[in-house]
């Protein structure tokens, strides 16, 4: 049956009526499609990212371990050159607290009276001298530090063999003292600890010629010395064991 | 009780000095949170607890900090002293004097640690630096107010439990009692 084809007029009014409004609405339905398209892209864009930042933050976690873990191994690594250089026996300690006041410098230490150590134990680092073992518990120790004023190390300059006391004068100084007005010493030269005290073992690292000043009055000369040891960044010491202390009452 | 919620605070307080604050930088100075709580304790009504408190956290002091032994328990005893003698005089509020009251007995006692340190070495004695005290002072000052507060509730904790804990009849002390 052959029925029509063709569009009458009426239907053609219609289509050309409802023709432009169903461009428009679905222009507007593609764009909301597309925005919605859009959106749900973010969505899944947001998690993607959040998922980034979450495995970036692993990564980055992990790269500080590892960073750390490399520092670490290098301290210890010079940590244990030292040690393998220092007179047997030595033990490694690790500082798990500092004094809390103004006046004085010590630290607590995790060796203890059951380790071995014991009064007047000399504590070192690789960069030089840190002080010595002031008291011990089982597990614990109080390490005096070179740079707290109650402590002395007998010590010698490497030049000129100028024998004097160190003391520690301030946060992160030090003094020479009883150097006579008359002894040469020189500004750079390096101060070693010179045996002489029984307490250090001679040739250790203390520190620096930093100022000379002579006064007018007294005998003496006014030595700065500059740490070997950067006291602020301690955390691993090496403890000479002694079988006898000398610095005991 | 007192002498074990005191005791157990200032060790946490000393634990957290030695180890964590010291990781602040060396401009912000080293709080004393402690010695916060030594004059905590000093204005509180109890004397005999409140001075075997101080002299225990004087002896954990010593163990952790300086080199002559006995030196912070007469210091805090000293402080202590300070307070209630002043006590005695005024009718200390104690929130409100506690930080001012910590700041000038601070003031005192690094004069008289500096004193200390001066005859015990005078060819090497500590440096006075008008700098480092003053801004301990500021860091008492500007944690002072939170920290008491932290202090005080824990004491009012204390004193609603030995309140609800007390007799019936018994009465609970009274400071300003003549």
């Amino acid at each position: 049956m052959a029925g029509r084809k063709e569009f009458t007029i009426p239907h053609k009014l219609g289509l050309e009526l409802i023709g432009p409004f169903q461009t428009a609405i679905s222009k507007v339905s593609n764009y909301a499609g597309s925005i919605w398209d859009k959106y749900t892209d973010l969505l899944n864009v947001r998690e993607e990212n959040e998922q980034l930042r979450q495995e970036l933050l692993q990564y980055k976690t992990a790269n500080i371990e590892y960073r750390e873990a490399v520092a670490t191994n290098v301290r210890l690594q010079k940590l244990l050159e030292l040690k393998e250089s220092l007179p047997p026996p030595t033990l490694s300690a690790e500082i798990v607290g500092k004094d809390p006041s103004l006046w004085f410098r010590t630290f607590t230490i995790n060796r203890g009276s059951s380790d071995g150590v014991q009064k007047g134990m000399p504590v070192v680092t690789v960069e030089g001298v840190v002080g010595q073992v002031l008291t011990s518990s089982p597990n614990y120790s109080k390490v005096l530090l070179a740079t707290d004023p109650n402590s002395a190390i007998e010590v010698i300059t490497q030049k000129t063999r100028v024998q004097g006391i160190v003391k520690g004068s301030g946060p992160e100084t030090f003094n020479l003292h009883y150097v006579l007005k008359s002894a040469e010493v020189e500004k750079g030269d390096y101060v070693l600890t010179s045996g002489l005290g029984g307490v250090f073992p001679k040739g250790l690292m203390v520190g620096t010629v930093a100022e000379i000043t002579k006064s007018r009055r007294g005998m003496f000369q006014n030595i700065a010395i500059k740490p070997a040891v950067d006291f602020s960044q301690l955390e691993y010491l090496i403890i000479i064991m002694k079988k006898y202390s000398l610095t005991e009452d | 009780m007192f002498i074990a919620i005191f005791l157990i605070l200032g060790i946490l307080i000393l634990v957290l000095q030695t180890t964590f604050l010291q990781l602040l930088p060396v401009w912000l100075g080293k709080p004393d949170i402690l010695f916060l709580l030594v004059v905590h304790i000093s204005c509180q009504p109890e004397i005999f607890r409140g001075s075997v408190v101080i002299l225990l956290l004087g002896l954990l002091m010593d163990v952790f900090s300086g080199v002559f032994l006995g030196l912070y328990p007469v210091i805090y005893l000293l402080v202590f002293a300070f307070i209630k003698g002043i006590s005695r005089k005024v009718a200390l509020n104690e929130f409100a004097y506690q930080v001012p009251l910590a700041l000038i007995s601070y003031l005192f006692v690094s004069i008289g640690m500096f004193l200390f340190s001066y005859f015990q070495a005078p060819e090497t004695p500590s440096q006075w630096s008008w700098g480092t005290i003053l801004l301990q002072l500021l860091m008492l000052a500007v944690i002072g107010g939170p920290v008491v507060g932290i202090f005080d509730a824990v004491t009012n904790f204390y004193r609603s439990t030995s309140a609800s804990g007390r007799l019936p009849g018994t009465k609970s002390v009274n400071r300003f009692k003549s």
